[in-house]
């Protein structure tokens, strides 16, 4: 049986080791709304903040051609003024060597007036993590025992 | 290493999912007829995704950026013409779980990756088979190495080549050329974590190494 080979000791060793706190190097966007201006923050998953990112505003009413460009600063943050005449939807797209993300932003009467995206706790991960490794496992021993079985029979 | 929804465009990311689809199609079918031993292999392929899946968790700093293991030449090694859908589901689970990389760019991702993974499977056939047994440590070298860099290079190469006309395209290109260079010391580490790997499975499990 597969888990039974001491391959087996070098796969818990990684998975202990991957196990450990640590986090990817995804973006996280935020934004707020602030008297007439949206405020941008810009972040990766270890919290580092994504500064000189590019960020592109789109407008709602055409949102094929950037309303507005610019750089975030060296906190992440970037801010603009939204023409609330020409629309109440918002996209703000932040970059950097290929990572960042999409914010969809409304500015409609009901609307949040901010998002704060919190991302995972190092629990969440784990948790999750665990699931989805056990599943894997679970398949693999499936197969190994299915192999088993017909060996067996023969 | 993986790209995020919206850095590619939309027509990309349709042929990046055709692609992959078609890739996937013909390595399970290209595994059925090469390995005897199918069940083997898909138990082999869970527990390689599941170890894929994990440790693009472990981030490890070198600044200005971070960076995680890939793995690919080490899942290219022992899961062969299958660790392309092995790629393809933690890729999978990665986007659906934690968001880490996309939905829409699965396709593209997993055509860095799990191209670079068969890749560097060819590479350690090809110089395993020059150098003899003796060499083997040099071909998991190359292969775990390689498998690094080819994915850089593909990732690279996807973005670079679509990036967007209204943002500032020489400074997005020096920032994608700063994390490229960034992921060599990892290609490195990975060179001879796969090496010791497969100098391991040699001693104690040879018939692993699915060397046909």
């Amino acid at each position: 049986m597969l888990l039974h080979c001491p391959v087996r000791y070098l796969f818990t060793a990684i998975l202990l080791l991957a196990a450990s706190p640590a986090s990817g190097h995804g973006a996280r966007i935020s934004w707020e709304v602030q008297g007439d201006s949206i405020r941008i923050s810009g972040s990766f998953d270890d919290g580092c903040p994504m500064d000189q990112a590019q960020v592109t505003v789109f407008s709602g009413a055409a949102p094929s051609e950037p309303y507005i460009t610019g750089i975030t600063d060296e906190n992440g943050k970037f801010a603009f003024l939204p023409d609330v005449e020409e629309s109440k939807l918002w996209d703000v797209q932040v970059r950097k060597a290929g990572h960042g993300d999409i914010v969809h932003i409304s500015l409609a009467d009901d609307a949040d007036i901010r998002n704060n995206h919190g991302g995972f706790s190092v629990l969440q991960i784990i948790l999750m993590s665990g699931c989805v490794v056990w599943g894997f496992t679970g398949t693999a021993l499936f197969f190994s025992s299915k192999r088993k079985r017909n060996n067996a029979h023969t | 290493m993986h790209i995020p929804d919206g850095m590619v465009p939309g027509d990309i990311c349709v042929a990046g999912l055709a692609g992959a689809a078609a890739l996937t199609w013909f390595c399970v079918k290209k595994a059925q007829s090469t390995y005897k031993d199918t069940a083997r292999l898909v138990s082999r392929a869970s527990v390689m995704a599941a170890v894929f899946f994990v440790v693009s968790w472990i981030h490890i700093p070198l600044p200005p950026v971070s960076v995680h293991p890939v793995l690919a030449g080490l899942m290219g090694i022992l899961l062969g013409w299958i660790s392309f859908p092995a790629i393809l589901t933690g890729l999978f689970f990665q986007a659906v779980m934690f968001g880490h990389g996309g939905f829409t760019t699965i396709g593209i991702n997993s055509l860095s990756m799990g191209g670079a993974a068969l890749l560097a499977r060819g590479l350690f056939v090809l110089l395993q088979r020059k150098s003899g047994e003796r060499k083997i440590l040099v071909a998991g070298f190359v292969a775990g190495f390689a498998g690094v860099m080819m994915a850089v290079v593909f990732t690279c190469s996807f973005l670079i080549l679509t990036l967007p006309e209204y943002i500032n395209t020489k400074t997005e290109i020096s920032s994608i050329l700063g994390m490229s260079a960034a992921h060599l010391p990892l290609a490195l580490a990975e060179g001879v974590f796969t090496a010791l790997v497969v100098r391991f499975i040699l001693r104690v499990r040879p018939d692993m190494l699915l060397v046909a």
